[in-house]
């Protein structure tokens, strides 16, 4: 049944409160917001990406640019129109990034293709395939960091968060992110 | 396919949240860089025997020309800094397609009124002076250093998408506008110098200017992510 508009006011309103309050450091609001947006993101992406297999990706690129662009709301203008435009802007960025990577994927499921991981002449110890190095070494420099430290060195998120000097949320942003965008490049394969 | 939950990647973004330091409107970020410009021009002139723009007496205010190169100045200016406020601000597209749409217009109207005062001017004008070329041209980038400076600011803060294209769009702001307090203050009437002074040399040291511009625009988003997350 389609909102009225009275209803679609008091959500606006909820929502803009609860932002603001996330704005603020509440991590409670935050989490009510974030969880009411998601239905709805998800019914955004599905609408414009005709692969589902690709649409939760794009609803986590959303809410981490979300997160990143929480500080850009402003209350006297209705969340929605700031949210939409975040929503679309992953969404082209996703499918422009997509078109990129189709033009020098290689699939893994040919023949021959190496594993990320190979093993070392010391059992027990894995050494980077020179694949993986190399995707690594594409990676922004705060990504491969965090995924070094996390997936590679094997520190915990505190450890690797006092490392780099930032907080354990941005180190986790960033290796998610990372780690992401090696599974893009390297085809999909588990790098656990 | 994602292996990682959403529901796992909201958790991580909800813990450990930390409060942000929202950026200011974009009616306060333009007038911050308009009063900038003039903080600065009005520093200049007291400083210089160059007259305060508007005040200074020989102003060719019956020339069609002239009104029409500083009306496409200012609309230049306007239309350029609010095409890079507001697209920085997601959901603010509509004042981002008008303010690239008025300063479209603006160069064009100033580039007219510049072409229009050539074709009126007397053939034989011998006024020309290179140095008072250089001089104009100068100031206008003298005064679009600030607004410069607030707009980059403000960009870099909102972690702007688009770093190059908005960092242009604010180069060619603010040096319109230190072209269009430039040309209310310049007694030189000599077609060639408007011409080659406030229009033409302008619009050259915007596309310079966009350049250093875009790199501090990305150096400040590049710090401002590390030091939000």
């Amino acid at each position: 049944m389609k909102e009225s508009a009275e209803a679609r006011q008091e959500r606006d309103d909820r929502w803009r409160e609860w932002m603001l309050a996330a704005q603020a450091g509440d991590a409670a609001s935050y989490e009510k917001l974030l969880h009411e947006l998601l239905p709805l993101i998800r019914r955004f992406a599905r609408r414009r990406i005709f692969d589902p297999t690709q649409v939760e990706d794009i609803v986590q690129n959303v809410f981490l640019s979300l997160h990143r662009a929480r500080h850009t709301y402003r209350a006297e203008r209705p969340l929605s129109p700031w949210l939409y435009a975040i929503a679309r802007n992953a969404v082209t960025d996703h499918v422009r990034a997509r078109g990129r990577r189709t033009a020098r994927e290689t699939s893994l499921d040919e023949p021959g293709v190496p594993e990320p991981f190979i093993e070392a002449a010391t059992p027990g110890e894995d050494e980077l395939s020179p694949e993986l190095a190399q995707a690594l070494a594409g990676l922004p420099p705060t990504q491969r960091q965090a995924v070094e430290a996390i997936h590679v060195e094997g520190l915990s998120v505190e450890e690797a968060a006092a490392r780099a000097g930032v907080t354990r949320s941005a180190l986790k942003v960033r290796a998610h992110r990372g780690y992401r965008a090696l599974r893009e490049k390297l085809g999909g394969r588990d790098l656990d | 396919m994602t292996d990682r939950p959403t529901d796992a990647l909201l958790r991580e973004l909800t813990h450990d949240l930390e409060p942000v330091r929202r950026i200011p409107s974009l009616r306060s970020a333009a007038l911050l860089a308009l009063v900038s410009c003039a903080v600065a021009a009005g520093l200049h002139s007291a400083a210089t025997d160059r007259p305060f723009p508007l005040l200074a007496a020989g102003l060719p205010w019956s020339e069609g020309s002239f009104l029409v190169t500083l009306g496409g100045l200012a609309l230049a200016s306007g239309g350029a800094l609010a095409a890079a406020l507001a697209g920085a601000v997601p959901g603010r597209d509509v004042a981002s397609r008008a303010g690239r749409l008025t300063a479209a217009a603006g160069v064009t109207l100033a580039v007219g009124g510049a072409a229009w005062w050539l074709l009126v001017a007397d053939a034989m004008e011998t006024s020309f002076s290179l140095a008072s070329c250089v001089g104009c041209a100068s100031h206008a980038l003298l005064l679009a250093l600030p607004p410069a400076l607030v707009v980059g600011l403000f960009l870099g803060h909102a972690l702007a998408r688009r770093p190059r294209t908005l960092s242009a769009f604010a180069a060619m702001g603010a040096l319109a506008l230190g072209a269009c307090v430039t040309h209310a203050s310049c007694t030189d009437g000599g077609a060639l110098h408007v011409a080659l002074s406030h229009v033409a040399a302008p619009l050259v040291l915007a596309m310079l200017l966009a350049l250093p511009l875009s790199w501090w625009v990305r150096h400040r988003a590049g710090s401002a992510t590390d030091a939000r997350d």
